[in-house]
């Protein structure tokens, strides 16, 4: 089942979820930066959604969709707990992120990992589907 | 035969596979491969001495593997692999950490070199925990960074005393290096100019940058506001002022637009290269720039008795050489009489710090003095209160002035009693306080008294 994060009376009942929260008291952040041709362009309208399989369901963090800059900022993401000593291999959150892009029929799954206090930048490089255009183009 | 310096190349070519497997070939900025090396091989969490440490490192082999032709010379058509067995991790698609990047953009250009050679060193390198080497251990700076070491002495710990950083190596083909100096509100010149003009042209394919209508070469508020939202959008540090990491980042998006526009044949347009402030002032030169010359060389032999304070006007001529030379000859320059933007950054360098600390017995004379930056409406602080202090001197006996607020902040009022002084005086009209409208505004205050 999927479940967003604003349901919060069906998230109150999944256990599986309620044990994820425990383990998860830290926030990390994520920016979204879409664009095309080295960063020529940027892709207003990418349709962003961050999701993580927790138990039977999929619950979805975030949805959203870039700015006419090609950018979401401010992401807070659940995270494990800081560890103290920065010789210990940190704890990280993984996460799902799904890019769609319609007019370019441009879809990606990313895979993200997040650490307590730390900001992630994912890039999204959308190029030109050239293939879908000819077909527009020559009217098959 | 030539030396070849290393170049930080625009591009770099990687593998993504061991050399002798099949496997795609993809094209990425340098600076974005460096990135992305980084993220994969380093941990966020570890002291910001050991990720610079391993950052020089990063980009050291990169650039060691691009300046030996080393996998072309083997007759492959990329520069390195994705591998971590051959070179380093390179993980396609991968989101990259924001504070590793901040780091990047500011040493991106930087590379570590061993004795007198020229070439970026090979940085080997490997983790230290999993798997041991002769290089750099990826865990053990961390602790070398956690007993205080500098990322210099890091790197030194592992390849030897003799290595040393190469700082801001040239990038690219075409690409204009950083000044060597933060710009900023008030600034002005050749480098200001470039700013405005790039960030301008960004704004067209980026709207949510405000447009900088006035691209005089000062660094003004509207430029200001245009930089910090470049800043943001393209995840550096807000800050409003161009420093090494802002400068590059402008110039790459700015190549990448106008690579793109050159599909639609638009080139760099003679007005867009068309800059106010000349490259070096020599023998014979006329114009504003000669006039801000001789009003810094003017304040700064007023105090230093090794320069010789001598009658000027609006040409370069015998006397503006000789006070050249002489300030070249104290100040250990080239000793040319030619005026070049290193003896031009020194003598602001100079000017700036005879006003900081300048000698007890001329302390009336300080709050005269021009503060050594443009100020322009939106500007705001103690300067612009002295400044409007003067201004308020004048109004009180040229009722033609409209007025002024003695505020601390440069605001419309202020800007309209600018214009109109420019006017009167024949000055470019443009509510711009440089230091030739600064000595007549406080000459002018005085005539009240």
């Amino acid at each position: 089942m999927i479940i967003r994060i604003s349901e919060t009376e069906k998230l109150q009942n999944d256990p599986a979820y309620q044990e994820f929260v425990r383990n998860h008291p830290g926030t990390g952040f994520l920016k979204i930066r879409a664009s095309s041709a080295g960063e020529a362009i940027p892709i207003e309208g990418v349709k962003i959604t961050v999701s993580k399989e927790i138990g039977d369901n999929t619950i979805i963090f975030f949805e959203g969709i870039t700015d006419d800059s090609g950018m979401i900022n401010g992401i807070k993401l659940p995270t494990p707990e800081r560890i103290q000593s920065d010789e210990e291999v940190p704890r990280f959150a993984a996460y799902d992120l799904h890019a769609v892009y319609e007019k370019q029929n441009f879809d990606k799954l990313y895979n993200i990992s997040l650490c307590c206090g730390f900001g992630i930048i994912q890039y999204i490089n959308i190029t030109p589907d050239v293939e879908s255009e000819m077909r527009d183009y020559n009217g098959n | 035969m030539a030396i070849r310096y290393p170049i930080v190349p625009n591009e770099i070519i990687v593998h993504l596979g061991p050399p002798n497997e099949a496997a795609q070939d993809i094209t990425v900025p340098f600076i974005d491969y460096i990135n992305n090396v980084a993220s994969s091989e380093l941990y966020p969490t570890w002291p910001e001495n050991s990720l610079r440490a391993n950052i020089y490192a990063i980009i050291s082999f990169a650039l060691n593997r691009v300046y030996n032709e080393w996998y072309r010379s083997k007759g492959y058509n990329f520069d390195i692999t994705s591998s971590p067995i051959y070179d380093q991790t390179y993980t396609l698609d991968r989101a990259i950490y924001e504070n590793m990047s901040n780091i990047i953009d500011e040493l991106f250009n930087d590379y570590v070199v061993k004795g007198n050679q020229i070439q970026p060193y090979f940085t080997s390198y490997c983790d230290g925990r999993r798997t041991t080497c002769d290089g750099l251990s990826q865990w053990g700076t961390v602790t070398l960074a956690n007993q205080r070491k500098t990322p210099l002495e890091i790197l030194r710990y592992y390849y030897g005393n003799d290595v040393s950083i190469k700082y801001d190596a040239p990038v690219g083909d075409n690409t204009i290096g950083y000044p060597g100096y933060v710009n900023k509100l008030g600034s002005i010149g050749n480098p200001v100019r470039a700013i405005q003009r790039d960030l301008n042209r960004i704004r067209i394919n980026y709207p949510a940058i405000p447009e900088i209508t006035e691209r005089l070469g000062a660094y003004n508020k509207e430029t200001e506001d245009a930089v910090k939202k470049f800043q943001e959008i393209f995840a550096l540090p807000v800050t409003g002022e161009v420093d090494k990491a802002t400068w590059y980042k402008i110039k790459y998006v700015y190549t990448s637009v106008k690579k793109l526009s050159d599909l639609y044949s638009e080139g760099l347009s003679p007005q867009e290269a068309n800059f106010l402030y000349k490259d070096e002032l020599k023998y014979g030169d006329t114009g504003i720039e000669m006039d801000y010359l001789h009003y810094y060389l003017d304040a700064i032999s007023f105090i230093d008795p090794d320069i010789p304070h001598l009658k000027t006007n609006s040409v370069f001529n015998d006397n503006t050489k000789e006070m050249v030379m002489a300030f070249q000859n104290k100040y250990g320059l080239p000793v040319t009489g030619i005026v070049t933007y290193t003896d031009w950054k020194t003598i602001i360098e100079v000017y700036d710090r005879f006003l900081k600390s300048f000698p007890s017995e001329y302390a009336t004379y300080v709050n005269e003095l021009y503060p050594d930056y443009f100020l322009s409406k939106g500007m705001s602080g103690d300067d612009i209160k002295r400044f409007q202090g003067f201004l308020l001197k004048i109004c009180q006996y040229d009722k033609s002035i409209p007025g002024v607020r003695v505020t601390g902040f440069f605001d419309d009022l202020t800007e309209n009693s600018v214009k109109k002084l420019q006017q009167d005086y024949g000055f470019d009209v443009n509510g711009f306080v440089g230091p030739l409208l600064w000595k007549k505004v406080v000459e002018l205050s005085k005539r009240g008294e």
